[in-house]
């Protein structure tokens, strides 16, 4: 189970932090920022297959829209 | 009858319809085709980013430095997010205002009230980011020294593999009292342990014997040799019958 403030290494091989978490349409989104580069982001879906976690990339302008606002109020609730 | 032929007729006239729209799908299926292929390609291109997960680490278990840039990055991410926000809505905001006319100096006036509060906020938090990173580095600067001085504390001992993987792993968690209890257990192990005054005045009558049996050998003085052998014989016994009653 990931949480906002953890960390988590990724297949690429680098470190990001949990900034946001937000479930949207049943799928949880989280919001991640590479912690030795900062400009480095991804907004990523959690989808579990086999029993392991995986992250997919969220590229589609329309939905990261509306993943911002989510995670803004999530922002503002924290 | 007429009707059945008719129909046959139909029939016929349907099914040569058939033939020729078969024969028309015949020739769309490769363009259908080629679209596909196309799209395949354009997906290819673009191929959705999956990442497994190779190691998740609870924000607990982390080193405070860690934490604290973590906290940062957070802190950071959700004022951006704010002003975006803000900046978004009063994009709409001032947009709406010039459609319905307002007088330019009310829009200036409406901006600033929005962006007041927000820049104030960033301002803040500006100030706590530059606390923390200082808090985060003074905390690393008193690690180091921390760490350095129990290096040189660990230099003056001879450390066995459990007691080496014990400080190491509390020098590891930041624990640094838990490292120099350690080490002061360790230190008052293996240091040379002190004399009384009884048992000073006892090691100097045997230094005073030594010299003077030393004195004696060279010498040849074979009465004198007898002579402090034999106390030390004595006082040899005397300290045997005392470390004896003191272990009972």
């Amino acid at each position: 189970m990931i949480e906002v403030k953890d960390l988590i290494k990724l297949s690429d091989d680098r470190e990001y932090c949990v900034a946001l978490k937000t479930i949207f349409e049943g799928n949880t989104y989280y919001f991640l920022v590479d912690i030795d580069d900062v400009k480095n982001i991804k907004v990523c879906c959690e989808k579990i297959e086999n029993n392991s976690i995986k992250l997919v990339q969220i590229e589609d302008e329309n939905t990261l829209d509306r993943l911002m606002l989510l995670f803004t109020e999530t922002v503002k609730n924290n | 009858m007429g009707e059945e032929i008719l129909t046959q007729g139909n029939m016929e006239g349907l099914q040569q319809q058939a033939l020729e729209s078969n024969s028309k799908l015949e020739v769309q299926v490769p363009q259908e085709n080629a679209q596909n292929n196309e799209l395949e390609s354009k997906t290819d291109e673009k191929p959705a980013k999956e990442f497994t997960i190779k190691q998740i680490i609870k924000g607990s278990d982390l080193s405070r430095i860690k934490q604290l840039k973590v906290a940062i990055i957070i802190d950071s991410i959700g004022i951006a997010l704010e002003m975006l926000i803000a900046m978004n809505g009063l994009r709409i905001g001032i947009n709406g205002m010039k459609e319905y006319n307002y007088h330019p100096f009310t829009i200036v006036a409406t901006a600033i009230g929005v962006l007041f509060p927000t820049l104030l906020a960033i301002f803040a938090a500006h100030l706590a980011h530059k606390e923390k990173k200082e808090i985060a580095s003074i905390n690393a600067s008193l690690n180091e020294q921390q760490i350095l001085r129990v290096g040189e504390r660990m230099e003056g001992l001879s450390l066995d593999e459990s007691d080496y993987n014990q400080i190491s792993e509390a020098i590891h968690e930041h624990s640094f009292e838990r490292a120099s209890a350690l080490l002061d257990k360790l230190e008052m192990e293996q240091s040379p342990k002190e004399l009384n005054e009884t048992e000073r005045e006892e090691l100097k009558k045997f230094k005073d014997m030594a010299i003077r049996f030393n004195a004696a050998a060279n010498n040849h003085d074979q009465s004198a040799i007898n002579s402090i052998a034999g106390e030390l014989i004595i006082a040899g016994r005397n300290i045997d019958e005392e470390q004896k009653g003191k272990q009972l």
